[in-house]
């Protein structure tokens, strides 16, 4: 490649900035452009936290990482300062710029000696043993790990599009779409954009009497004011609460053995509360960690310790009290890693973490700041085991601090009956210390996550704020920023936006409003095949974000369409229509749980985060949806599809009954066929049908009449044809 | 930000790039892609589909298949300590302060060519032993039942790792359009007493694809949740309505430009061919008599085991993958004399009807039958001892299954305890090995089934994958 030279120059330049950026560097080599297929090899430079850390980390860590008991060869493969230090023979394993005179590549390379082993069950594929040589020859830049150093505010770039960009997110993703000689797309059409943004904040879908508001006046002021009225909707709480709530893993039930019912549910109203509230995300992580250790601690700081609390429980017969301890420490560890830090810590519960540098003892100094409560090992199958709290006459579940100093003990293998040295309340070296006047418990870990130079926090909160509204985190693994997880597709915007939360005093609305307001979430969803190509999955976002809405706004949005929703806020959880026998197969005879008997009235059709939540059976129509059991915690949903969830929308109980009050609607509140096909189309769609559309649905509704009988009357066709339209992609879609 | 539809691919594959999401769809419906193989080692599926009767709450060995003649004599008496060892007991009888030798108060019988001993409890598996492998050796480090249920379901005691059914699926593929490839079937049972719950994390999916997760086939109400449509609509207006469904989506997708649209399509028409497919697997009146002959007088009874064991006969012949039928209540740290025998005739008959059916059919030979639960029980008495009344405590240091078909070796009992049926003597198999051995009989290399999770190459073996085939059970 002619380009070569100047390729190292620029890259090694980037590297100087302690951090290798993504930068393709086409400004330079506009030749370069093969088919797009071929552009992943032959255009884009070699980076190494995107491209080598990861085959490193997946091939080689496990034996030459930071586990110094499980390390081979006495050889560190992450740490640069041993990648480059010499070996006994004199030379390092990697020579900067010399594939062939590198013993790794040589290695890697080798026919009859090949690293890794066979039996590692590792191979290395010839696309990443091109992508090491590319590196070597490429001069080796081996910057420190991105996600340990504290993010400092990017620059927005200067890009061609700078009529396009209106805020600084578009600046950074216009700079990745020009790199890869992609156009944004156009602006969304406003019904389309209404909808989109209502769902995105809300939940919901918009009313028809919204749409026309936004149509009306689609300026840049009235989406300003629309999305501030949306920030501001008691719905936008419960929106939010949806995605922390599996982060919290809440539910309903202890979650083993009897599955009995506890008395949760004014922890997630907490939530709910907070986020409607606008309260800052530093103080939302403080009181969740650590309210009952602020000096005179309110009611709801004390209930927002129902986040520990929410762990599941057990009080099966025989258990082991230390090992149940030891299980419950773990969970809050790996909760406290998956979302706030982005590591996979509880991988160091056997072992040194394998890949990142969190030892074992590490672990368990992190687990200690959770085995410091008053709470018993076994939960008595009670409603409201101790420590609670009184909300209105609900004993809540709480946390308590022991007066007792945090510490752990270091469990040989992960063995709860094999405890080895014990260790104190700390958090990893390899992150900032814990500031000397923090007291060394909880309180203390909250307020350490929100230091300034916390590189990890403020990262991926913004990120998977970023995943809700954009349906894919800029990190796709947004539980794992480490160096198995995915590098971030825009670094500097993850950096820009991390700071930018932090320094608005983490500002949660104000965050959502920069993402929802930018160029990028205002583009058309519509995707050319060029785009297809070169963008398959949009992690470019070279047109809108365009996702299969969560289980609960599919069912929300199926019973707001029909005028059946019921806008209640908070309070004891419901049990909506279920199939019969979901609880009943699975349950043990003994628990308050093992018969669902659905409720009636009102509290069939509120929203869904307020469905009971029985941990081992959860709500059947949600869980085809993906949504989790809520056993552990979850911060990156699946998004399959799948039949299953199609039986679920043309034949569930209540989708059947949100058709039918659609069509009952539609048939009141309109006379002509097209009208009462608009109605419906505008209550789910947010839009009038097509032309041709209007034909179609025509055609079938006349089908669909003269397949019943004349004395179903007009609603059973009708139900059907709204049937159909609650299943569109479109209407699934957001 | 397409929606999977079907397996996703590590991050190698997305580097590599390239191949759309249709095109990998269509490639991939019949087959799985964890069937990767060491280089010179011969996989050579032996069976293509299986089927696990799941006795949960955990069997007892001294009661069915683990014959201990010698403990009659020992009535009462202390288990000796140096047999008792310093494992750990469960906080149930942790505590007791002593512990009394219960011999079976059932007597046992050899039963066909190969002799195998069998209790009286279970006169129609002793029928059918030279069709059986049983294995008396197995064992588990688990000893309460939530960290032994994940552990026998998914290799780790604990919640968060997919189940054996979901390793298959991800790994075999389908081997039908209209049916799920994992299905999930729970059974009434009689006994009334410490029955322990089921989760449906135990065939779950977790890190896997969620369409590898088992499917619940229910004998109350719509077999598969929604599947039957709702009053008033028929088979000819669902046509209608799922015809425009499609055409609109394509007018949608047309204006879009995104093939996503017409995956969501596909997954309706898939839906629909469900909705025609499962009620014919239901119906069991087509069964000639002299099947359900043998399957007992159960079988007409929706919802018992053996009519559970009928429908899974058909759901393995027309392509579901695995099969989980489940029975419970065999918990029995009281009045085990009165609990498990209700608990064998639940099972027994129908057992046998299975094996019997699928040999007939000669789908035996490519079937691999499994039965047991998450581990054992003590030999000594939990609570107090008394001549025709005892309790036995979990026990995990080892405990019986035994296999059918599927290319394992006929008529032949594994193991062996000591005389107490306490500890392994001989053939001790980790219940990964367990794991490995199905594996192996599917294709299914257990190391090399992996996927990329937390950083981690996960296998349902552990990352460690020191799991082996228990060579000495394969035909």
């Amino acid at each position: 490649m002619g380009t070569g030279l100047s390729k190292r120059t620029l890259t090694e330049l980037v590297c100087v900035l302690a951090r290798a950026v993504v930068v393709v560097l086409s400004l330079g080599c506009a030749s370069d452009h093969g088919p797009p297929e071929e552009r992943a090899v032959a255009e884009v430079s070699v980076d190494f936290d995107r491209d080598v850390r990861p085959i490193l980390a997946n091939h080689c860590f496990s034996c030459h990482g930071p586990d110094a008991a499980g390390r081979q060869a006495s050889l560190r493969l992450d740490q640069s300062s041993e990648v480059f230090a010499p070996r006994k023979n004199g030379q390092p394993v990697v020579v900067k710029g010399d594939a062939l005179a590198s013993l790794l590549y040589l290695r890697i390379t080798s026919a009859d000696n090949p690293m890794p082993p066979s039996t590692a069950h590792q191979p290395l594929t010839a696309h990443d043993i091109d992508v090491i040589r590319r590196w070597i020859d490429g001069g080796a830049a081996y910057p420190d790990r991105w996600f340990l150093i504290a993010p400092s505010r990017p620059t927005p770039p200067a890009v061609l599009h700078q009529s396009w960009v209106k805020n600084p997110i578009d600046a950074f993703v216009a700079q990745k779409l020009e790199e890869l000689k992609l156009e944004p797309a156009p602006e969304a059409d406003p019904r389309a954009l209404v909808r989109r943004v209502t769902l995105a904040l809300t939940g919901l879908p918009p009313t028809p009497e919204e749409v026309a508001l936004f149509v009306a006046d689609p300026s840049e002021a009235a989406y300003g004011a629309l999305v501030d009225r949306l920030l501001a909707a008691p719905a936008y709480g419960e929106q939010r609460a949806h995605y922390w709530l599996d982060a919290a893993r809440y539910g309903d039930t202890h979650g083993y053995h009897l599955d009995d019912y506890r008395n949760a549910w004014p922890y997630r109203d907490y939530v709910i509360g907070a986020f409607n509230a606008g309260m800052r995300f530093d103080q939302f992580t403080v009181e969740q960690l650590a309210g009952d250790l602020l000096p005179s601690a309110t009611r709801d700081q004390k209930v927002a310790t129902g986040f520990i609390r929410a762990a599941m429980s057990t009080n099966e017969g025989g258990s082991f009290e230390d090992e149940y301890a030891a299980i419950y420490a773990k969970d809050r560890v790996d909760t406290l890693g998956k979302t706030w830090l982005g590591l996979t810590v509880a991988c160091a519960a056997c072992h040194d973490h394998k890949f990142d540098p969190v030892s074992q003892a590490e672990f368990y100094a992190l687990t200690a700041y959770f085995r410091n409560s008053t709470q018993p090992v076994l939960d008595g199958n009670a409603a409201d085991a101790a420590p609670t709290i009184l909300v209105g006459d609900t004993p809540t579940l709480v946390t308590e601090e022991a007066g007792t100093e945090p510490s752990a003990y270091v469990l040989e293998r992960g063995q709860y009956d094999h405890p080895g040295k014990r260790v104190v309340a700390r958090v990893p070296a390899a992150l900032p210390p814990m500031p000397a006047d923090a007291p060394n418990n909880r309180l203390g870990l909250a307020r350490w996550l929100l230091l300034p130079e916390h590189p990890l926090t403020a990262r991926v909160t913004a990120n998977r704020f970023w995943s809700e509204i954009f349906g894919v985190g800029l990190v796709r693994t947004a539980h794992d920023f480490g160096s198995t997880g995915e590098a971030p597709s825009h670094p500097p915007l993850l950096d820009w936006l991390a700071v930018e939360f932090r320094e608005s005093g983490w500002n949660v609305k104000a965050l959502l409003r920069l993402m929802v307001t930018s160029a990028t979430y205002r583009q058309s969803a519509v995707v050319t095949p060029d785009k297809l190509l070169a963008d398959p999955e949009n992690r470019y976002f070279s047109r809108a974000p365009r996702f299969r809405m969560d289980a609960e706004a599919v069912r929300d949005t199926a019973l707001a369409a029909s005028g059946l929703l019921v806008r209640t806020l908070g309070g004891p959880s419901v049990k909506p229509y279920q199939p019969p026998g979901i609880w009943e197969a699975v349950a043990s005879l003994d628990s308050n749980t093992a018969v669902y008997t659905p409720d009636v009235g009102d509290a069939l059709h509120r929203r869904s985060l307020y469905t009971f939540w029985k941990r081992t059976a959860p709500p059947a129509a949600l869980e085809v949806f993906d949504a989790p059991t809520r056993q552990q915690a979850v911060v990156r949903r699946e998004r399959t599809n799948t039949p299953l969830q199609a039986l679920v929308t043309m034949n569930d109980a209540e989708y059947i009954e949100a058709a039918r009050a659609l069509a009952s609607l539609a048939l009141a509140s309109a006379t002509t066929t097209a009208e009462r096909l608009d109605f419906m189309a505008l209550r789910v769609l947010a839009r009038p049908l097509g032309a041709e559309e209007q034909t179609l649905l025509a055609g079938t509704l006349g089908t669909l009449a003269s397949q019943y009988d004349e004395a179903a009357g007009e609603l059973a066709p009708w139900t059907l044809v709204a049937s159909t339209i609650l299943n569109l992609d479109e209407a699934l879609n957001q | 930000m397409r929606e999977k539809a079907l397996p996703r691919f590590g991050r190698r594959a997305l580097i590599g790039g390239g191949l759309g999401g249709l095109a990998l769809s269509s490639l991939l419906l019949r087959s799985g892609h964890g069937a990767t193989r060491a280089p010179g080692t011969d996989f050579a599926p032996k069976a293509k589909r299986a089927i696990w009767l799941f006795m949960a709450g955990g069997p007892t060995q001294f009661e069915t298949f683990d014959y201990k003649p010698g403990l009659a004599k020992l009535y009462g008496q202390e288990l000796p300590t140096s047999v008792r060892g310093t494992q750990r007991l469960t906080g149930m009888t942790s505590g007791q302060g002593s512990f009394p030798i219960a011999p079976s108060l059932f007597p046992f019988q050899q039963g066909g060519q190969s002799g195998a001993w069998v209790s009286d409890l279970l006169p129609w598996t002793r029928k059918m032993v030279d069709d059986l492998t049983i294995v008396k050796s197995l064992y588990t480090e688990s000893v309460n039942h939530d960290p032994a249920m994940y552990n026998i379901h998914t290799g780790s005691q604990f919640p968060g790792k997919p189940s054996l059914g979901a390793w298959l699926s991800y790994g075999l593929g389908t081997m039908n359009e209209n049916l799920p490839t994992y299905v999930v079937m729970t059974s009434a049972f009689k006994t009334r007493s410490f029955v322990q719950a089921l989760m449906s994390s135990f065939w779950g999916s977790a890190f896997l694809p969620a369409q590898h997760a088992g499917v619940s086939v229910r004998s109350l109400g719509d077999p598969i949740i929604d599947i039957d449509d709702p009053p008033g609509v028929t088979s000819a207006t669902r046509r209608t309505m799922l015809d425009a469904v499609h055409r609109m989506n394509d007018l949608a997708g047309a204006a879009l430009g995104d093939p996503s649209v017409a995956e969501r399509t596909a997954q309706y028409e898939q839906a629909f061919r469900m909705q025609s497919a499962v009620p014919g697997l239901m119906d069991i009146s087509g069964e000639s008599s002299s099947t359900l002959d043998l399957y007992g007088p159960d079988v007409t009874t929706a919802g018992t085991f053996a009519a559970n064991c009928l429908r899974a006969r058909r759901m393995l012949e027309q392509g579901v993958r695995f099969v989980q039928v489940y029975h419970r209540g065999w918990d029995a740290h009281v009045e085990l004399p009165t609990s498990t025998p209700q608990q064998c005739a639940d099972i027994d008959q129908a057992c046998y009807g299975l094996v019997q059916d699928l040999k007939l059919r000669g789908l035996l030979d490519d079937t691999l039958v499994i039965w047991g639960g998450e581990f054992g029980r003590t030999v000594y008495c939990q609570g107090t001892l008394e001549k025709t009344n005892y309790g036995r405590d979990h026990h995990g240091r080892c405990f019986p299954m035994w296999f059918a078909g599927g290319g394992m070796k006929p008529g032949i009992v594994y193991g062996e305890t000591d005389d107490f049926g306490y500890n392994i003597v001989s053939g001790d198999a980790h219940l990964r090995d367990m794991h490995a051995t199905v594996l192996h009989q599917l294709g299914l290399d257990a190391d090399a089934l992996t996927f990329p999770y937390s950083g981690l190459n996960q296998r349902l073996v552990g990352v460690d994958a020191t799991a082996q085939v228990i060579k000495g059970i394969l035909a």
